[in-house]
């Protein structure tokens, strides 16, 4: 069975929301770098959106501009991937909490402090009733997203489905991690990733996904078992597997950056820049590992 | 009143994150919520908070604040009436 | 379609630790709301349902070493959990083709709130904490306390987190990933969203009264409750015995607004509709709802009304909600409120709604209040709604 991308929305470090970043990518020399917005005026009313923080104007952007480039305006589901969640409106609620007390907090910066508000605010946006999750765990939480949408697919639930990874970072909480040594000397960066995912290839598809596996705390023996159960299973051999070198370091580290990889994988077979089989592999430290199967369609 | 007033719709525009808005694009009779400026049920609640931050009003039913909300005009009377700050 | 059998499950939450407890209470309409014990806050005046331990109480519980930096939520996860694997005879530490499935919104912010300000400072005293503060890390201590998980994942849809993680654990399994899925989640208090909450005015200074016409808000509570999931193949190989079926579950958003539900439960008739499909079951097949019924005014009308149009006004089932023993245990409630239903089901009785006095006159049904069921109870419902529309609900049938 394979899950086609229709179509997918970018916004990062590079240039948001086109490919400059294929040829042309912004490069840097800073330990933590935010994204270049998009211009926001052009998806949503600023009054409207006047509660909305940076990541979630990121996911209206990025979730509309694949809506619109598939014209399929009410997706069966919408799941997201985050990390973190939305770190600036939690750091704005927590603070005010630690410094001037429990007396005047404000009710908006909790509202969108939770996980789940990114998913909620793209379904109240699209008017979207379907299908509905948010998946919070670690480096691997794009993928969650995305076995859960191959899922709903296999199980015939859903035609189509907004699939996203979004993650931000604010200064105080990259100090924090820095702290650490959680960054390993990259650089930091934000997420923000919309894919449409369809049943069929509508009129320009980009890639097909056959497969997603989560491993926890595996070997490589396990690893590489799953890699040879999934490709007698497809009926492609172990060896016409390729997987292309990360384009992390393009956009930064965050805990959902792996929907970058899967991101430009996608553009890349789309202009035939890469074989038909792609296997693309993503660790999280040694303890979450992801294994996406992707081919031509 | 006046000054109160400009106070007022300066409190809201930072209150509830009004980025592109300045106080003369408040019309100060105006509804503020439903029509108007459009505003919501969470709105109601930072204006809730704003009360009592800056103007010592406690507010407890925010079914109750509907009326105290119609307008900045409004708001203005109530506070002028109430302050405790 | 293939069998999903619930073969244990654990719970722990202001009723107790265990089942035994959970199962007292509700017999003896015990509720575990009362004030604050452990938490500290200037909202100390709110009911809440803490879980009568303490953080250390806990550790020795879970037998969790002093030297462990670990999260309140992670320990109530780890003794959640462990109650499952035993009552499934699930004993072995290798793998048995297993995962974990677990659903938190507050993970590791009880610790962090206490410690972010030092954090910030080049004072390295808390900075064990820094690393064990996000949801999936907590998932992450919970598992690897006991091994043998293939795969985990954590799920965050506020107050249907675990509900939706059993729908994930679930569809693992019916798309022939795993044999056994352990589901559920995890949530402790916290000073954050005690005063999220607070902000958004809906917590009662009373204790809550759901479905009660004058009901004024919610008490926050917190719990873990985890349930096995085995494939019917699993069951068979492993020789146990299980307790009762995952009939079906649906997952709706409402996309009406952040905090409030739509007037007439539009997010809540879909997903229970998608549940009495996916069950193959009528709506009058259902012996029991176990409804989200926090006590705020919206979500009971709400809900209320959703719940007349799907199993029309005159033949609306028993509905209690339980909240008024746990509190609202938020992240947990979905996989808490379903070990409640079950065991209502296989102790065929009625869950009675606490603190109901006053009717409200806009819904056709009134909440239980007498133990006994109408009649044998086969099939329950549990409903879990979070804030953003997240509307799960999970279907449970007697074998």
């Amino acid at each position: 069975m394979a899950v086609y991308i229709q179509a997918a929305a970018q916004i990062s470090v590079q240039n948001p929301l086109c490919d400059d970043w294929l040829d042309n990518p912004v490069s840097y020399d800073v330990p933590f770098q935010r994204c270049i917005e998009a211009d926001y005026k052009r998806f949503l009313d600023p009054v409207a959106s006047r509660r909305m923080g940076k990541i979630l104007k990121r996911a209206i952007a990025t979730s509309v501009t694949v809506v619109e480039a598939t014209g399929i305006n009410d997706p069966d589901a919408i799941i997201v991937g985050t990390g973190l969640g939305c770190l600036e409106t939690t750091e704005k609620f927590l603070m005010a909490m630690l410094e001037e007390g429990e007396e005047f907090l404000q009710p908006t910066n909790f509202i969108n402090s939770t996980h789940n508000t990114i998913s909620s605010h793209i379904a109240v946006h699209l008017k979207c009733t379907g299908y509905n999750s948010t998946y919070v765990h670690l480096g691997v939480s794009f993928e969650s997203a995305l076995l859960d949408a191959f899922m709903q697919f296999q199980l015939g639930r859903i035609k189509s489905a907004l699939v996203g990874g979004f993650d931000e970072m604010i200064p105080n909480y990259f100090k924090v991690l820095d702290k650490v040594g959680f960054w390993k000397g990259k650089m930091a960066g934000e997420t923000a990733v919309s894919f449409m995912l369809a049943d069929n290839p509508g009129k320009n598809p980009m890639a097909c996904i056959n497969e997603v596996i989560l491993l926890h705390n595996p070997d490589k023996e396990r690893i590489e078992k799953a890699i040879t159960d999934t490709s007698t299973r497809l009926g492609i051999s172990r060896e016409d597997w390729i997987t292309p070198p990360s384009v992390k370091p393009l956009f930064g580290e965050s805990f959902s950056n792996h929907a970058y990889d899967v991101y430009a994988a996608a553009v890349k077979m789309q202009r035939d820049l890469l074989p038909d089989n792609v296997l693309l592999v993503n660790k999280y430290l040694e303890s979450e590992t992801s294994l996406i199967f992707m081919t031509k369609c | 009143m006046e000054e109160l007033i400009l106070e007022l719709k300066k409190q809201i525009i930072e209150a509830l994150n009004l980025e592109d808005i300045t106080p003369d694009d408040i019309d100060t009779n105006a509804p503020l919520f439903v029509e108007g400026l459009g505003l919501d049920s969470i709105d109601a609640l930072e204006l809730i908070v704003l009360m009592e931050k800056n103007y010592g009003i406690k507010l407890e039913d925010p079914g109750k604040s509907k009326e105290i909300f119609k307008s900045v005009a409004t708001m203005a009377e109530y506070i002028q009436k109430n302050r405790t700050k | 379609m293939e069998k999903i059998y619930v073969t244990g499950f654990g719970i722990i939450t202001s009723l107790g630790a265990g089942t035994a407890d959970t199962l007292e209470s509700l017999h003896h309409r015990k509720s575990g709301i009362g004030p604050l014990r452990w938490l500290e806050s200037m909202h100390s005046h709110l009911p809440c349902a803490e879980i009568p331990f303490s953080t250390d109480e806990l550790r020795r519980m879970a037998g969790v070493s002093k030297e462990q930096t670990i999260t309140r939520t992670s320990l109530m996860g780890i003794i959640a959990l462990g109650e499952a694997l035993q009552m499934a005879g699930i004993r072995e530490k290798n793998s048995l083709n297993r995962v974990l499935i677990s659903g938190t919104t507050v993970g590791g912010m009880e610790n962090t709130e206490k410690f972010f300000l030092k954090m910030l400072t080049p004072d390295k005293t808390y900075d064990d904490y820094i690393l064990s503060h996000d949801c999936g890390v907590c998932t992450q201590m919970i598992a690897d306390h006991y091994g043998g998980f293939d795969m985990l994942s954590t799920l965050s849809t506020a107050c249907s987190s675990a509900a939706n993680a059993l729908i994930m654990g679930a569809d693992m399994i019916r798309t022939g990933r795993t044999s056994i899925a352990v589901v559920g989640g995890s949530e402790c208090l916290s000073k954050f969203h005690l005063n999220g909450f607070n902000t958004l005015k809906i917590l009662d200074k009373d204790p809550c009264r759901p479905f009660d016409d004058t009901r004024a808000g919610l008490n926050l509570g917190e719990g873990a409750a985890y349930l096995v999931l085995e494939s019917e193949a699993s069951v068979k190989a492993r020789g146990v015995k299980p307790l009762c079926l995952v009939a079906g579950y649906g997952n709706a958003c409402d996309a009406y607004h952040q905090t409030a539900s739509s007037p007439e439960g539009d997010g809540a008739v879909l997903s229970m509709t998608k549940a009495l499909k996916e069950a193959g079951l009528k709506p009058g097949d259902i012996d029991y709802v176990n409804a989200h019924g926090t006590g705020t005014p919206n979500n009971d009308e709400s809900e209320g009304k959703a719940l007349m149009r799907v199993f029309g006004a005159d033949s609306v089932p028993p509905v209690s909600s339980t909240k008024s023993y746990t509190g609202h245990t938020t992240s947990a409630a979905g996989s808490v409120e379903s070990v409640i239903s079950i065991l209502a089901m296989l102790n065929n009785f009625l869950p009675v709604n606490l603190n109901y006095k006053n009717p409200m006159e806009m819904l056709s049904f009134r909440p239980v209040t007498d133990e006994k069921p109408p009649r044998p109870i086969r099939h329950v419902m549990s409903n879990s709604f979070g804030f953003g529309g997240n509307d799960t609900t999970c279907i449970f049938s007697k074998i």
